[in-house]
């Protein structure tokens, strides 16, 4: 189509003389040229360029959306971040309520245990005191009880050889004059 | 075919007796066989009491048990049965046993059926000793 036209326009500048023709611009190559320039952009425009342009739509469109998922996704990331944050935080909460808690009850369970041990302490010392005494007590009645046998004993041995006849007459007569008296 | 006596009309049959001054030894040999035929050996001694019982209550005489360290002289019989007679209001005493006992040391002990009197110095040690126990 080219090797046309070139030929077409040089037939046509051979014979033409005019102000254009000086200038070396062949009119009607030159009108040749815009139509073919015109048909080449009509057809540019009805085939080609609408092919181009939705698939760049479709590009840009797929762009903005990848663009607007990589933002869902950023800000759901955001989000997810916050929201591990804040779990992070509660669970660091909790564990420090359960340690402190912990710690709480321990000490309670320690100061119980020191208490209950103190008083278990205490009672067997005061069971204890209450024993020695009692086995104290229990000794100086023993040791009494004793004594009091011996001095019985004693008095016995020495009462029997000093009664006679005649002071058993005068014991039995004397205590039956007393009963009577009574 | 025997008919059992009550033992308290038995004693006060035989307090009767001795009282109207039957033989004692007589009775005691008729109560014995009583007793043996009617199996009631074992009721001596409560028929004894019986009948200390009934002279006391019925005849005003009382009999006594007395234990001394040593054999009693006359005249301290003579006191104890004064000193008994008075005690119980009896019109007679009778000396049912004489005991010694060396471990009383000292003094008498006198059984009445309703009273006993010890003055032995075993017992008033023994008062003193639980006393001083006390």
């Amino acid at each position: 189509m080219m090797h046309i036209t070139h030929n077409f326009a040089a037939a046509e500048a051979a014979g033409n003389d005019s102000l254009l023709g000086a200038l070396g611009i062949d009119l009607r190559l030159l009108v040749l040229q815009i139509i073919a320039f015109a048909i080449l952009v009509w057809v540019l425009g009805k085939f080609v360029y609408p092919i181009l342009i939705r698939a760049i739509d479709k590009r840009e469109q797929a762009i903005a959306d990848s663009v607007k998922a990589a933002n869902e996704a950023e800000q759901n990331a955001e989000k997810t971040q916050v929201e591990i944050e804040k779990l992070f935080k509660q669970a660091r909460e909790e564990s420090a309520a359960i340690v402190e808690t912990a710690h709480k009850e321990a000490a309670v369970m320690v100061k119980d245990a020191e208490d209950k041990a103190k008083k278990r302490a205490d009672q067997i010392v005061a069971d204890a005191r209450a024993q020695l005494d009692q086995d104290v007590l229990k000794a100086r009645k023993a040791l009494r009880d004793e004594a009091t046998e011996l001095v019985a004993l004693a008095t016995e041995k020495i009462v029997r050889e000093k009664v006679d006849a005649t002071k058993d007459k005068a014991l039995i007569t004397n205590a039956l004059r007393e009963a009577e008296a009574a | 075919m025997s008919h059992r006596i009550a033992r308290r009309k038995l004693a006060y049959y035989l307090a009767g007796q001795l009282q109207a001054g039957s033989d004692a030894k007589e009775l005691a040999q008729q109560t014995v066989a009583y007793l043996v035929a009617e199996k009631q050996v074992g009721q001596v001694e409560l028929l004894i009491r019986e009948i200390e019982s009934q002279l006391a209550s019925e005849f005003d005489v009382v009999t006594a048990r007395i234990t001394t360290a040593r054999p009693m002289s006359d005249a301290v019989r003579t006191n104890i049965e004064a000193f008994v007679k008075a005690a119980e209001g009896a019109r007679s005493v009778v000396i049912a046993d004489e005991a010694t006992d060396p471990d009383l040391i000292g003094g008498a002990v006198i059984q009445t059926p309703g009273s006993i009197f010890d003055s032995s110095i075993r017992t008033q040690l023994r008062q003193l000793t639980a006393s001083t126990k006390e």
